[in-house]
């Protein structure tokens, strides 16, 4: 028996010519600047829009991995800029995208050459536009999916790139689609989170807008509780179009949809939103539809055989490492037989989402031979093979350990998100990566990863929140006091859409010295809470709330509550 | 630092080709050693080197073009010839990042 499932999007000659045609521009421009034909304030908006930021102690280029799908060709690639350009590794993103922390600028028209070479790019990564969508990592094989986001994602790619309208919005504008009940995507926190639904036995969206983190974190309000698949495109368009017109301009920290929600309200903004849709509905003459058709043929289709267990049964019974990987990191697929494998980035002690070229290339290998040549970047920055069938995957399992790449610690508490930091970033106020490496470390020498069970960590080193911590069932941010790092934690946040919640503040902040211990008692509080050792962190805490972590962390450091 | 205390300072920048971290030297030039950089001690000065910096980077001509983006005054602290920076993040900024040995600088975890 054989069972079909799209595949990778096939780039058509248009889509090269546009990324051919972009880096030829941005080579003009890269010139011009060291020629001196540009001021650097003139060269900024023209590098972040090509994705290339000045950090703390070199450039970085952001690259896009839309919807976070990639192939082994393309992997390999990104393993063959980082050898050539970087320094032999890459950053994964909490936003599906692959950064590069130490090019030249010299080198950038080169590397998106070589981008440009196998349908990749950095456009739109950066600047006041709409970012790379973002999508479930499991689409196309999550067994609770309704449909496949991904044609849509790819529909919405092509339509915001280079959209003349959207070029110069307020401020940057982010936009999460998924397809299934169990929300991969964090869609509710994103300016516009659209989530398939089905109703009578039609395909529809739910609209959630307004949602985000930073340093005002809100959930999204869904202004639109089922909208028929076909209008989909314009009303996204009728609402960022909207917020394009209303959103502050005066104030970068105001100028998000968040706020211009909030300012007018959601009734209000709703309305605005419906007025605009009924303009431009008919402006497009279906045109989307028939573009989303031809997009979805373009998706390339592929035949998933059924295959025998092999020694699959044996080796899960005789082998403990392997039965904790299969546990922790591998999903069930919607095709009978296949399974989904996350690749964990998070080995115990190194900087989380951080590959080595060599990684890279053993990566596509691996997709290549068993996972019909596709990958996908979650936002907890880590690799998913996507149709692994089981019979492979203690072969796989064993390249993996060899590689250094078999940690069984998916959704476990070294599973650690975490944005680079001040140790790159120029916009950070404390490192975030020397955190999660320590406490990777402390855990796995206490021996508890698998004895806590799912406890989900996420360090951001500024009121930014690119490492989501409003989000962690542990959240830690970083800041700067009196020239010190400096270190508050929140507790209880949490992602999916039903039960979405922002993390609440514990207190007073910790030292550099203190958060690993303070984070050490957390667990340990919890530990002795659990009803059970079924009992998640997250569970004790909506049982108990914070009151008796707090009481017993600040009995213990009492002088951070005195100097808060 | 005492409100009517100023200095030491230095002028710092990125060097526009590669990104890394500079200094500006009495020559005027740039240097990547903070042990080469000219060290500030008076107000008036170090608006005055500020400003020789902002020129620099403003320098253009057929032979001659900017190497030089943002500059800006960094705060020191000297204590028996031996340099160190007022902000974590400087001293970050100067050694590198914590996470890897191949940054400028070797670095020591703090």
């Amino acid at each position: 028996m054989e069972s079909e499932i799209g595949k990778l999007y096939s780039y058509s000659g248009f889509d090269s010519e546009f990324i051919k045609e972009r880096t030829r521009q941005f080579r003009e421009q890269v010139n011009r600047r060291i020629k001196g034909f540009l001021t650097e304030e003139e060269f900024t908006p023209l590098r972040l829009l090509n994705g290339l930021y000045l950090q703390t102690h070199s450039y970085m280029l952001r690259v896009a991995i839309p919807y976070g799908v990639l192939n082994s060709e393309q992997l390999t690639q990104l393993a063959f800029i980082a050898d050539q350009w970087d320094k032999g590794y890459g950053h994964f993103t909490t936003r599906q995208n692959i950064q590069f922390n130490w090019p030249n600028l010299v080198d950038i028209p080169e590397i998106l050459d070589s981008l440009a070479g196998v349908g990749m790019h950095a456009v739109q990564t950066s600047g006041n536009t709409i970012r790379n969508i973002t999508s479930d990592p499991f689409a196309g094989a999550a067994v609770d999916e309704i449909e496949n986001p991904l044609p849509y994602a790819e529909l919405l790619r092509q339509w915001s790139t280079d959209h003349q309208e959207f070029q110069f919005l307020p401020r940057k504008f982010k936009i999460a689609i998924t397809g299934s009940l169990n929300d991969r995507a964090a869609t509710r926190f994103h300016d516009i989170g659209l989530r398939i639904m089905l109703k009578n036995g039609q395909l529809g969206f739910e609209v959630s807008v307004g949602g985000g983190l930073g340093r005002t974190p809100v959930i999204g309000t869904v202004i639109r509780e089922f909208l028929p698949k076909e209008d989909f495109l314009p009303y996204v368009e009728s609402v960022i179009s909207v917020w394009n017109l209303l959103g502050r301009r005066d104030n970068k920290y105001k100028a998000r949809i968040k706020i211009t929600l909030r300012e007018l309200g959601s009734k209000e903004f709703q309305a605005l939103v419906e007025k605009r849709f009924d303009e431009i509905r008919n402006t497009f003459n279906g045109a989307d539809s028939k573009t989303l058709e031809d997009i979805k043929l373009q998706f390339s289709s592929v035949q998933l055989i059924e295959m025998p267990l092999g020694n699959y049964q044996n080796r899960h019974k005789e082998n403990q490492g392997f039965r904790n990987w299969v546990k922790n990191n591998v999903t069930e697929h919607k095709i009978t037989g296949y399974t989904i494998v996350t690749v964990s980035l998070k080995t115990h002690g190194n900087t989380p989402g951080d590959a080595t070229s060599e990684q890279m290339r053993m990566v596509a290998n691996l997709a290549k031979q068993y996972s019909y040549d596709e990958l996908r970047i979650s936002k907890e920055q880590n690799i998913v093979l996507p149709h692994v069938h089981r019979s492979a995957l203690f072969d796989l399992y064993s390249m993996l350990l060899k590689a250094g790449l078999a940690s069984a610690n998916v959704g476990l508490i070294s599973d650690i998100v975490a944005c680079p930091g001040l140790d790159y970033c120029k916009l950070a106020t404390a490192r975030s990566i020397p955190l999660a490496k320590e406490l990777g470390v402390r855990f796995r020498d206490l021996d508890l990863e698998q004895k806590i069970g799912i406890l989900k960590i996420k360090i951001s080193g500024c009121i930014n929140a690119c490492g989501h911590h409003h989000l962690g069932h542990i959240g830690i941010l970083g800041l700067e006091r009196a020239g010190k790092e400096s270190y508050q934690v929140v507790l209880g946040g949490e992602e999916s859409t039903e039960t979405s919640n922002i993390g609440k503040n514990l207190g007073p902040g910790f030292s550099k010295t203190e958060i690993v211990p303070v984070i050490e008692k957390l667990v340990n509080i919890y530990l002795a809470l659990r009803l059970d050792d079924a009992e998640t962190f997250l569970e004790t805490y909506k049982r108990v709330g914070i009151t008796p972590f707090s009481k017993e962390i600040y009995q213990e450091f009492p002088r951070r509550k005195k100097n808060a | 630092m005492k409100s009517d205390e100023f200095g030491p300072v230095v002028v710092s920048a990125n060097d526009l080709l590669t990104g890394n971290v500079i200094f500006l030297t009495e020559k005027p030039d740039w240097t990547t050693n903070i042990h080469e950089a000219y060290v500030i001690n008076d107000k008036a000065e170090s608006c005055r080197w500020l400003l020789e910096g902002e020129v620099q980077q403003s320098l253009f001509s057929d032979n001659l073009f900017s190497h030089v983006v943002d500059p800006y005054l960094v705060e020191l602290k000297i204590d028996k010839e031996v340099i160190s920076f007022c902000a974590f993040k400087e001293a970050l900024r100067y050694y590198g990042p914590s996470n890897y040995f191949h940054g400028k600088r070797d670095w020591e975890i703090v």
